[in-house]
């Protein structure tokens, strides 16, 4: 915060356009979320006859029922367990995958990082049907572990890369100095890297964070028991296949939402504490 | 054939023996895969009925896993290709569950149907499931796919009276539109609706069912003039503006909301939409609607015909054996048997199960539903009989194109037999 | 010689955890795909190996060049739209150019949290011919015909879906970018105010090479993304009307799941693969010159 503002100010020209930018951006945001939010105060009946009007008598049944029916407390609890453990993995594998393959004077590092970009091009739909075989053999259905080794490894590809393009930036010389002073890797890494890495940590976590808190298809169809469902899952319940109930819909797709919103809210202030505020000033 | 029948016996002989021996103390529980959407408002009679069960066999203990819609099918082929599948599981009697089916994963249920057992039935139930007559589900209900509701008390205040023929409705297109309403709601944007809801008994009104089982064998081709027909049947109701403009932009359900709303005076949807409509309209709105048969369309030698084909249902696992069997045997013939049946009509939806609907408190809307499909013949539905792969990605994506004018029907006709005489599995059946 | 042996089993330790969960996961199954792509197979029963016979149809298959038109599409919105805006973005919150950065950035973040499901609801509420939209137009000017004609066309169909991605996914490259931008000293741009450049010219000129590194990672993750999208346009149109927004990745699933063709999907699996590949090496001899290791 301090940091910035003995920046010298933009110009009023680019303030203006930055203004109408962002405001843009939040009508189209707002807009959306106010109704959905209001929409849900709504019974169904309501919704189909009125669906642009503010609720009559708003409530909070539709969070009730959709809570109780949708059993979403065990849902809730279930991503919370997927979404952490496996956001915070995927962020060490690959923040000591990015120091690898960039701090390492070695030419196997061309191709690892050839390796883990090839896994952003695999579609989940193109590996479901084989990943389910391979864990019906090794009895990982319908256990946890089975659940977040797949989110894990397909999260690791965008991770690393990220992880990649900014560890390269930290310059050799910090690391070299320590490994004259004989620290050993696992020190450089702990101790020098990862306090340095915090913008890209908070990237990595949040962009994790995100996408293990949506990921529908691996818990859909690697678990059979209501007890492992996860939100996005049970969620799905109430998009009906042939006719809609609105109101239960809306409130748990709220309740889905919520909690990543408040994610952002804590996590986003990691993303813009300077690299400055480190040990290192060049 | 014949190694079967034996193994069936066995089977049977089996769980007959355990049964009469164990049945009272073992708890047996039942693994149940089911597409289902407990959201939905025709699925209300669905805990009620499991609730009635467990208190009818309390050791009998089920196991559900509840999906709903496209991702139903991912999973299950998914655990098909594992072989290792679920005890009971939603079946469709026909292409739609050709993973399982095909792979002899689903368990005949004919050593159990005795006539006394079938004849409680509608008969168009037991037409045969497999290549070797099996019956593999009970089927609860009929979905009638082409159903117009009628919002008689915007009729009267128009003047309008109930029209007879398809050029009658049409007639009164400039009427409805002049007070500012949509003559008939309907919406297809999820493309299948104008195949299944409209196509389907548009091609039976003009052929027969007698012509689409010739059209499957190959003996009819579905260049035949009464299929092209009835596609241009579809262009003249865009064209005479008698459907919404873009009606390939609409849900089903938002159609359903403009009827419900007042906003138009027709309603082109399908039979279980009544539940849709009690559920979500005012009661006096709904009070005035009516239920009425497609009108009469020119050139039609089927008359007042809807479309419509069995519902899915629970299958068995044909692994289950003895005691397991028997329990889910005990299941299936409770929710589809007289006591299933009879929640299943308290809660609006007409079993195939014969009941006598004289014991029924039934709403307006729904009496006339019944009198309507009791006296109404039914063509197949498209989608029920052909290979998905033709239907979904030629013939669907095919009439919206026919309704935006960028192609013609005898295209879109010439496109779809080509298709199928190449690839569909019907044909290939010798 | 101790000391070398020690460094590469350091490097080894930090890099292999990671490779051999992502090699157990996603390889695996992507050797059976591209092998099933080259059979004739329902998913189960009998294999018929057709050779290159799936490639063959699918340059036969019009629904097959309509998704990869649509694919390229996405490719462009996100490589030049959405990067440059995210960019932009990022900066002028960096800069602190408005008052409240902090609840401007979460705001624009919020959209890409949102389920595909909710965001086409509510597009097909608007914009749908019973939305609020049209019915305006229609009380307004009295057409009672009017509907959004935009989505009926069969060249700017999907331009509406374009227009949702760039809103919703923006945000992606903005954070990844914002984290970036702390790596560069405020001495840098503080320097080049005092010497009189002006902030276009630091933003094009200065900030926009030391970011190069990044704009490549967001331009290979954006390629990715954009062949594998498929929540929100499955959402939002299926495909619908009549193809005219069929995406490759959605064409897959179908052919696949719904009308069980699996060779032919695999195929297709495989092809969005090999187009992924060829962007991203495209994207690298375009950006060699800007001087990007």
């Amino acid at each position: 915060m301090e940091k910035t503002s003995k920046l010298i100010a933009a110009p009023v020209a680019w303030r203006a356009v930055a203004y109408v930018l962002m405001i843009a951006f939040v009508v189209l945001t707002i807009f959306p979320l106010f109704w959905l939010g209001y929409s849900s105060l709504k019974p169904h009946a309501e919704i189909i006859q009125h669906p642009m009007a503010l609720p009559r008598s708003p409530s909070f049944d539709n969070y009730v029922n959709a809570w109780t029916e949708g059993k979403l407390d065990l849902a809730m609890m279930n991503s919370f367990i997927y979404t952490t453990v496996a956001t915070v993995s995927t962020l060490f594998l690959a923040l000591a995958a990015s120091f690898g393959v960039t701090k390492f004077p070695y030419k196997s590092r061309k191709f690892f990082i050839g390796a883990f970009s090839l896994g952003l091009m695999i579609t989940m739909h193109a590996v479901i049907v084989p990943l389910f075989l391979v864990e019906v053999k090794l009895h990982l259905v319908n256990t946890r572990i089975g659940v977040i080794i797949p989110f894990i490894a397909f999260n690791l590809p965008m991770s690393i890369l990220i992880g990649v393009s900014y560890v390269r930036g930290i310059p050799d010389a910090i690391i070299e100095s320590a490994e004259i002073d004989g620290a050993k890797y696992r020190w450089i890494f702990w101790r020098i890297i990862f306090p340095l890495c915090t913008p890209v940590v908070a990237t990595i976590v949040i962009l994790a964070f995100l996408q293990h808190w949506n990921e529908f298809l691996f818990v859909f169809v690697f678990t059979t028991k209501a007890a492992m469902k996860s939100l996005p899952v049970a969620i799905t319940q109430f998009a009906g296949r042939l006719n809609f109930e609105y109101g239960l819909q809306y409130a748990s797709l709220v309740i889905g939402i919520l909690p990543m919103i408040i994610f952002y809210i804590i996590f986003h202030a990691q993303l813009i504490k300077g690299f400055g505020e480190g040990s290192l000033k060049e | 054939m014949h190694m079967r029948k034996l193994a069936i016996a066995a089977a049977l002989f089996a769980s007959i023996v355990l049964v009469s021996s164990a049945a009272s103390t073992d708890t047996v529980t039942l693994s149940v895969y089911a597409q289902f959407d407990l959201a939905q408002p025709q699925s209300a009679y669905w805990p009620v009925t499991v609730d009635a069960f467990q208190k009818k066999y309390p050791n009998i203990k089920l196991d559900f896993e509840y999906v709903s819609g496209e991702a139903f099918h991912q999973k299950f082929q998914a655990m098909a290709a594992s072989g290792d599948i679920p005890d009971l599981f939603t079946c469709y009697a026909g292409a739609r569950s050709s993973y399982i089916l095909d792979r002899g994963m689903v368990k005949d249920l004919r050593p159990w149907l005795t006539d006394a057992f079938k004849k409680n039935y509608n008969a168009a139930i037991w037409s045969p499931q497999g290549p070797n007559g099996e019956i593999y589900i009970i089927s609860p209900n009929m979905a009638v796919c082409t159903v117009v509701y009628v919002n008689t008390k915007l009729q009267k205040k128009l003047g309008l009276s109930m029209p007879k023929t398809l050029d009658e409705m049409i007639a009164q297109v400039p009427a409805i539109r002049a007070a500012g309403l949509t003559p008939l709601a309907f919406g297809n944007k999820s493309q299948w609706q104008a195949q299944s809801f409209l196509l389907s008994m548009l091609t039976d009104r003009m052929a027969g069912t007698a012509w689409f089982d010739k059209a499957m064998k190959g003996t009819a081709k579905f260049t035949d003039k009464p299929f092209v027909d009835a596609i241009a049947v579809e262009k003249q109701m865009i064209d005479t503006k008698l459907l919404p403009a873009g009606v390939n932009q609409i849900e089903t359900p938002q159609a359903m909301e403009e009827f419900i709303q007042g906003k138009a005076v027709y309603l082109l949807d399908a039979g279980w939409r009544v539940s849709g409509l009690k559920k979500a309209a005012a009661p006096e709105d709904y009070a005035g609607y009516a239920a009425i048969a497609f009108p009469a369309v020119k050139g039609e030698v089927v008359h007042g015909s809807s479309a419509a084909t069995t519902g899915e249902a629970l299958a068995m696992n044909s692994k289950l054996t003895g005691a397991k069997a028997e329990a889910a045997w005990n299941f299936l013939s409770f929710i589809y048997g007289q006591e299933g049946s009879d929640i299943l009509m308290k809660y609006g939806t007409v079993p195939t199960y014969k009941l006598d609907y004289s014991k029924y408190d039934i709403d307006s809307l729904n009496k006339q539903y019944i009198q309507l499909i009791n006296s109404q013949s039914m063509g197949y539905v498209i989608d029920a009989k052909m290979d998905g792969e033709g239907v979904n990605n030629l013939l669907n994506p095919g009439l919206q194109a026919v309704m935006m004018g960028t192609k013609t029907p005898a295209q879109l006709a010439g496109e779809y037999e080509a298709w199928v005489a190449a690839n569909d599995s019907n044909r290939k059946k010798k | 010689m101790n000391y070398t042996a020690s460094k590469k089993r350091s490097y080894l330790s930090f890099v292999l955890p990671a490779f051999v969960i992502y090699i157990g996961v996603i390889i695996f199954p992507v050797i059976f795909s591209c092998a099933l792509s080259f059979v004739d197979w329902k998913g189960y029963g009998p294999m018929k190996f057709v050779g290159l016979g799936n490639y063959a149809r699918m340059f036969a298959d019009p629904v097959f060049f309509i998704g990869l038109r649509n694919n390229i599409l996405i490719v462009l919105i996100s490589v030049f739209g959405q990067i440059p805006l995210g960019m932009l973005l990022a900066y002028m919150l960096h800069r602190k150019m408005v008052r409240h950065a902090d609840f401007f950035e979460v705001l624009i973040f919020l959209p890409i949290t949102m389920s595909a499901v909710i965001v086409a609801q509510l597009w097909n509420r608007i914009f749908s011919p019973v939305g609020i939209l049209p019915s305006f137009v229609r009380l307004v000017t009295g057409n009672q015909d009017f509907v959004m004609k935009i989505f009926e066309n069969q060249t700017f169909a999907f331009v509406p879906i374009m227009f949702v991605l760039l809103w919703q996914h923006t945000s992606l490259y903005m954070v990844i970018f914002l984290a970036n931008l702390q790596r560069i000293p405020n001495s840098v741009i503080e320097a080049a105010r005092l010497e009189g450049a002006s902030e276009g010219t630091i933003f094009l000129k200065i900030i926009t090479p030391m970011l190069g590194g990044v704009i490549f990672i967001n331009s290979i993750l954006a390629i990715s993304g954009s062949f594998k999208s498929f929540d929100l346009i499955y959402s939002m149109t299926g495909g619908g009307p009549a193809h005219y927004t069929e995406v490759i990745a959605m064409y897959m699933y179908n052919t696949t799941f719904v009308y069980q063709n699996y060779g032919y999907g695999s195929a297709l699996s495989i092809i969005i693969i090999v187009f992924i590949v060829a962007s991203i090496l495209l994207t690298r001899l375009v950006t060699r010159p800007m001087g990007q290791d």
